[in-house]
């Protein structure tokens, strides 16, 4: 059997040791089960000893190599002997259910690594942090359009930009957009339909107002 | 006399329920091997070792169940972080719901008084 965390021997020797310790007492399985097992054991281990400053012993924290081992083979289920099942298409089940749910898998892989990209966990989550600021948006978009194009005389005047009584219309803008939050907030059975309308009011508005500002290029 | 739950049976009920127990973790919020075990300690499962936690989340992540995603952490090692996928929420619905019905079934035998006969679903 190997040694075990030798005193003078340095983490990573350490961690070395207890996974030759573990996969020593592991190895009557068959060895894709012995990998499967013991496959990312260097990693997690490391993780666990950078958990604390103190040099606390890797076997002092989980216990005995051949302890450890016995837990880890208690994580197999029944017919240790063949592979794991794995639900996805090559396994044979139906291939409706697979296809909803590769295409499931991948949104979820997308979500993780389009949110890693932008230093969040998940983009579903930059997604939810950024909602209030569009509620914001499109408050202030849903007075736009009224603003230039009925009082202003269409055309497609951006009021934003408009030197008329800028307070009573920022004050406009702010009522819009506080409204718009409020709605966003706002729970019931109808309030997702109310918010998907308010968003293509918006959109369709800014849409209307772009349009009829370069009409003349088409 | 010795207690009727021996500490192996206790083993042996947590090791039947820590598929759904890791699954129900990490659909509150992901999490890396160190704090799953932290988190399911803190829940009650005192008794839950490292090895059937790394060992349930090796099989739960080779079983199509789990995806991950690497962290890097200021003060260690990067940490490989757990998250359900959508096979993982169905196979949590899916046994949450075996599990609520075994439970009532063993709360009814154990709760005095006659047996009530259970609404089949």
């Amino acid at each position: 059997m190997n040694p075990i965390s030798p005193a003078t021997g340095t983490r990573d020797d350490e961690i070395a040791h207890y996974i030759a310790a573990v996969e020593d007492s592991l190895s009557d399985l068959p060895p894709h089960i012995r990998g499967e097992l013991i496959g990312d054991l260097v990693d997690h281990l490391t993780e666990i000893a950078g958990e604390t400053t103190t040099a606390v012993p890797l076997a002092a924290r989980l216990g005995p190599p051949e302890g450890y081992a016995a837990e880890l083979r208690a994580t197999l289920p029944a017919r240790t002997a063949v592979p794991m099942p794995h639900p996805l298409p090559h396994q044979g089940f139906a291939p409706a259910r697979t296809a909803s749910m590769d295409w499931a898998d991948a949104v979820d892989r997308a979500d993780l690594a389009l949110g890693g990209f932008a230093g969040y966990p998940r983009f579903s989550e930059l997604c939810r942090a950024l909602r209030p600021g569009w509620w914001a948006l499109r408050g202030a978009l849903l007075v736009q359009f009224p603003l230039s194009y009925f009082l202003l005389g269409g055309g497609g005047h951006v009021v934003l930009y408009s030197s008329i009584a800028l307070l009573p219309l920022g004050l406009l803008y702010a009522a819009g957009a506080l409204a718009s939050i409020r709605l966003g907030r706002m729970r019931g059975p109808n309030a997702a339909s109310i918010n998907v309308l308010a968003g293509i009011a918006a959109l369709g508005g800014v849409l209307v107002l772009v349009g009829s500002r370069f009409s003349y290029l088409f | 006399m010795r207690s009727s739950l021996s500490p192996v049976d206790r083993t042996q009920l947590l090791k039947g329920v820590l598929d759904i127990a890791v699954l129900a973790v990490l659909k509150e919020e992901d999490g890396y091997g160190y704090d799953i075990l932290r988190r399911l300690r803190q829940a009650g499962f005192h008794d839950v070792g490292d090895a059937s936690v790394y060992g349930t989340l090796r099989r739960l992540f080779q079983g199509g169940h789990l995806v991950t995603y690497v962290v890097p952490s200021d003060s260690g090692p990067h940490r490989k972080y757990y998250s359900l996928n959508y096979s993982g929420r169905v196979q949590l619905d899916l046994a949450a719901k075996t599990w609520t019905d075994f439970a009532d079934t063993m709360s009814s035998l154990l709760s005095p008084g006659p047996a009530k006969p259970r609404k089949e679903t």
